[in-house]
């Protein structure tokens, strides 16, 4: 049983340890799609607030790319966007929530990595608790979980 | 005013109770909407549906999973991934806060337990060797046809719990959209009723306003058609308003006016400090003096300059509860009034004056006639005294009749003009009023007997003495009873006295003088009491009344402050009667002798040597003759200077003084004569035209003995000279036996006025009281001597009269003197018998 348990570690810190390089991010514009791993939305520049949410316990502090900076990346901007789940739910978000102060792609709650077993590994995230326009279904609706893919909505 | 202060506070109150309420009512709506704001804002926040697909999707991403396992060719990772999801969606449920209060659900917290429980035991094969996972599949895939079903159970109580509480909230949501929708209505009342208050109270106001235009419009009428001036100023006493009467009157036109200072415009100049001071005493301390006053006179100045009377009202008025005052002023230009006053009064003046010129002239006509009428009547004396044959003497008594009647007219004029002038003085000394009537009857006897009237006398309830005035009554009675003859014929005459009421000390009497003759009409009865009435056709052809006797009487009673009146039935006769308060003597005071000139005994007088002041030639002349022929020496002197100064060189037995005189009056000249000389002693007589109790009374307090009435009659100078002899001459003798049975100059007196059938009469009477004299006692005694006495002496029985008036004045004091009393039966007797010879 105890070896059992160590192999079941084993294998969780290989699987994870691969995953390192793994694509997290899938953007597609037009016909190019360009795939982000962990490190390099790392290097975009962070943002981070803490809010509650209605999906976890307590205030927890989110790190990620403010929704502007990866649209002025990824020269977005003024474009309406598809974000997908690995579970290829979708939502449209629009141009104009890319916001200073708007939603971020979130990769560590609380300074830890999320698993898809905890909406990992992206979540894009509103500061609900900043505003009580973001308190509202629209924007619970566009929180998306899991997310691995973004789009130009069509 | 107090109502309407009432129902401003009133307004007042319920104004601030609407504004309360609104206020209120606003603040809690704002509260309720701020609350379903909120509501609104939690209600868009509430993650209804989210939650209810989240749990739901609980169940799909469970058949996914055990889809994925079920069918082989699904390589091991898209078993995971599935597994991944369905992992994150139980986390969802066990950690978001959104689902804390299902979590509190026991069924839904057990089947999240069981799921859970399923996680845990399926979490290591899954992660495991992929082999071993891929032999369990099946057996993994079966464990979650139970995780389907807790799943399913967690949507179903997920969606019953939310249905729940959203009711609650709805419910809650309801009854604060209901209490706001109240609110509104309540609001929505309040302000609806407001508004129909405030409808009606405009509605009111204009209705008031209405009123007060139409009332201003018509006082604006009324002060324009105001045939008077109507000035209104305010408190600085400009002009506000300004009639057309007002530029009629003053000049001023309206345009001019308004503004101006009143007292610049209507008041002349050397007014206008005593107006700017009396409106400034008034404004400041409220000292009205001419504000509220009534009418008022004053000076007012027109533009032109021109200063008229006006007579002024002035009103104050408020503008407001508090407000300034104004003053309403109410002008009449009475300038044409006053003239007419002046006018009027000017011709009042000049009537009086015109009136009092005819009264004097009247008075001094009367004094003037008078004088010569007194020498006319003294020569007529004298010349009866001649031998004349029976024509001459005749035509003597005829003149002499005459001029005693005109006498009598111009004594009547001139009782009247006294009168008016308030001169007529009246006396209170004590009287007998039993003694007075008998004098008044034995006077009028005569005359009623002629007439074949009898005179009764009547007294009832008289007090024994009273005091007043004898010779004024007497007048009043002599007059009525004079009358009373003459209207009646035949008849019965009744003088009567009775007290009718009063007091111990002021008794009223009343003198009656009653006849059973003519009589007088109802429509004459007021009218005999005035001037110059004469009633009887054959009355005025006697030319014995100048209409002035009852006149006279009324005039008379009214001055001893009593009432006189008659009563009367034409043919049946009248009754003229007087009434008068007079007061009771106190028991002492001597009873005045009734005034009689015939009481005076007369005798042939001793020569004397006479000194006769007279100014009026024809009177000295007169007096002079007349003492002559009585064989007195006679020095005349013009004047009381003369008078004085013959006084001065020879003592004379008696001097005769007349009164009014140029230089030096009588009074001075007898202060004089009396104070030095030879003359201190002599009796001075006065000789008077007409002379008032208190003439009389100053004539004697400057020494006059006493005074004789013009015109001077031989007899009366007779008299006076025997009864004034002076010191040296010898005086008459007392004794009765001297007395003359029959005066022969008063019987010539009285005969030669009366008719024969009066002489008659008057010796029926003498006859008669002879016989009664000695059955009478005490105060008929009295009564019937004393009026035996009076006819005695009018026939001129001196010794009669003498022996009466003794038994008089003994029966006074209740005693009998019969031998007195048989000396008057006998005189009376003879001269009642010279009587009847007389008239044959």
């Amino acid at each position: 049983m105890l070896v059992k348990w160590l192999m079941a570690i084993g294998i969780l810190i290989v699987a994870v340890s691969a995953k390192a390089d793994e694509a997290l991010l899938e953007v597609k514009r037009g016909d190019i799609i360009e795939a982000l791993s962990r490190a390099d939305i790392s290097a975009m520049p962070a943002t981070e607030f803490t809010t509650s949410t209605l999906w976890t316990k307590g205030e927890v502090r989110f790190t990620g790319v403010l929704l502007k900076d990866f649209v002025d990346a990824f020269d977005l901007k003024g474009k309406p966007l598809t974000a997908t789940a690995i579970n290829d739910y979708a939502v449209d978000i629009p141009a104009e929530d890319a916001v200073e102060g708007g939603p971020i792609i979130a990769y560590l709650m609380n300074g830890q990595e999320m698993s898809p077993r905890d909406k990992g590994p992206l979540w894009i995230v509103y500061p609900y608790d900043s505003s009580v326009e973001y308190q509202s279904e629209t924007y619970y609706s566009r929180s998306i979980w899991q997310l691995n893919r973004i789009s130009v909505a069509e | 005013m107090t109502g309407g202060r009432s129902d401003i506070l009133a307004r007042g109150k319920l104004g601030k109770a609407v504004v309360a309420a609104i206020t209120l009512a606003v603040l809690l709506l704002g509260f309720l909407g701020f609350k379903l704001y909120q509501d609104a804002l939690a209600f868009r926040a509430s993650p209804q549906d989210n939650v209810q697909w989240t749990v739901s999707r609980l169940e799909v991403e469970a058949l996914r999973l055990q889809n994925s396992l079920l069918a082989t060719e699904t390589p091991v990772s898209a078993v995971r991934k599935r597994f991944d999801v369905f992992y994150s969606r139980v986390g969802l449920l066990q950690n978001g806060d959104l689902f804390a209060a299902l979590r509190t659900d026991p069924e839904f917290a057990a089947r999240l337990t069981s799921i859970t429980g399923f996680l845990n035991r399926a979490t290591p094969l899954i992660d495991g060797d992929e082999a071993e996972l891929s032999v369990n599949r099946r057996a993994l895939a079966a464990e979650i046809e139970d995780v389907r079903d807790d799943a399913a159970a967690l949507a179903l109580r997920a969606n019953t719990f939310f249905t729940a509480a959203a009711t609650v909230r709805v419910a809650a949501f309801e009854r604060l959209v209901l209490g706001v929708a109240g609110l509104t209505a309540a609001l929505i009342l309040i302000l609806a009723a407001t508004l129909l208050v405030l409808t009606s109270r405009s509605r009111l106001a204009a209705k008031k306003q209405r009123e007060a235009a139409t009332s201003a419009a018509r006082l604006e009428a009324i002060a324009e058609v105001a045939l008077d001036p109507i000035i209104v100023a305010d408190a600085e006493g400009r002009v506000v308003e300004y009639n057309k009467a007002a530029e009629r009157v003053f000049g001023y036109s309206r345009a001019e006016a308004l503004g101006a200072k009143m007292t610049d415009l209507f008041i002349p100049p050397e007014m206008r400090e005593a107006h700017e001071a009396g409106m400034e005493r008034y404004l400041r301390h409220g000292d009205p003096h001419v504000i509220g006053a009534g009418r008022l006179e004053l000076e007012a100045l027109r533009k032109s300059g021109e200063r008229f009377p006006v007579e002024l009202a002035v009103g104050e008025a408020r503008e407001g509860t508090g407000g300034a005052p104004i003053f309403v002023g109410f002008l009449r230009d009475i300038s044409r009034r006053k003239e007419i006053e002046a006018e009027l009064t000017s011709a009042r003046d000049a009537a009086m004056a015109a009136d009092n010129a005819k009264s004097r002239f009247i008075a001094v006509m009367s004094h003037e006639m008078r004088t010569p009428l007194n020498g006319v009547l003294g020569i007529l004396d004298l010349l009866s005294g001649t031998d004349l044959d029976v024509r001459q003497a005749e035509y003597v008594d005829v003149a002499t009749t005459s001029g005693e009647i005109l006498l009598r007219h111009i004594n009547d004029v001139l009782d009247i003009t006294r009168i008016e002038a308030g001169r007529i003085e009246i006396q209170q000394e004590p009287m007998s009023i039993e003694a007075l009537l008998a004098e008044v009857s034995a006077v009028g006897r005569p005359g009623a007997a002629a007439r074949g009237t009898t005179i009764a006398v009547e007294t009832t309830g008289l007090p024994p003495s009273l005091t007043g005035d004898a010779h004024r009554i007497r007048q009043v009675l002599l007059n009525l009873v004079g009358n009373a003859v003459k209207f009646t014929e035949n008849g019965t005459i009744r003088i009567a006295a009775e007290r009718i009421g009063g007091s111990a000390t002021s008794v009223q009497i009343e003198f009656s003088v009653t006849d059973d003759g003519v009589g007088i009409k109802a429509e004459d009865q007021e009218r005999i009491f005035d001037d110059f009435v004469t009633l009887d056709a054959e009355y005025t052809r006697e030319a014995s009344g100048s209409g002035l006797g009852l006149s006279i009487c009324r005039r008379v009673v009214a001055a001893m402050g009593g009432t006189i009146g008659v009563e009367s039935e034409p043919g049946k006769g009248s009754r003229f009667w007087i009434r008068l308060h007079l007061q009771a003597a106190a028991r002492d005071d001597k009873v005045s002798e009734p005034e009689n000139e015939a009481t005076e005994a007369t005798a042939p007088g001793a020569p004397l040597s006479v000194l006769l002041v007279e100014d009026n030639e024809v009177n000295r002349l007169v007096a002079g003759r007349m003492l002559e022929i009585e064989g007195h020496s006679v020095t005349e002197a013009r004047d009381g200077a003369e008078g004085v100064a013959a006084a001065a060189h020879e003592k004379f037995d008696v001097i005769l003084m007349d009164i009014s005189m140029p230089r030096m009056d009588g009074v001075e000249a007898t202060r004089r004569i009396l104070a030095t000389g030879a003359n201190s002693e002599t009796p001075i007589i006065g000789l008077t035209a007409h002379v008032s109790p208190t003439e009389h009374a100053d004539f004697i307090e400057a020494g006059m003995s006493r005074c004789i009435t013009k015109p001077l009659r031989r007899g009366d100078l007779k008299k006076v000279l025997a009864a004034h002899g002076g010191s040296t001459a010898e005086r008459a003798a007392s004794e009765d036996t001297d007395l003359p049975t029959i005066d022969e100059e008063v019987f010539d007196e009285f005969s030669s006025t009366m008719p024969a059938e009066m002489i008659l009469c008057v010796a029926r009477e003498l006859a008669e009281a002879a016989n009664e004299l000695s059955a009478l006692e005490g105060e008929r005694l009295t009564a019937r001597a004393h009026s035996a006495a009076g006819s005695a002496a009018l026939v001129g029985a001196s010794r009669a009269h003498r022996a009466l008036s003794i038994v008089e004045a003994t029966a006074k004091t209740g005693r009998r003197d019969d031998a007195e009393i048989e000396k008057a039966k006998a005189a009376l007797e003879e001269v009642a018998h010279i009587l009847r010879e007389f008239a044959g």
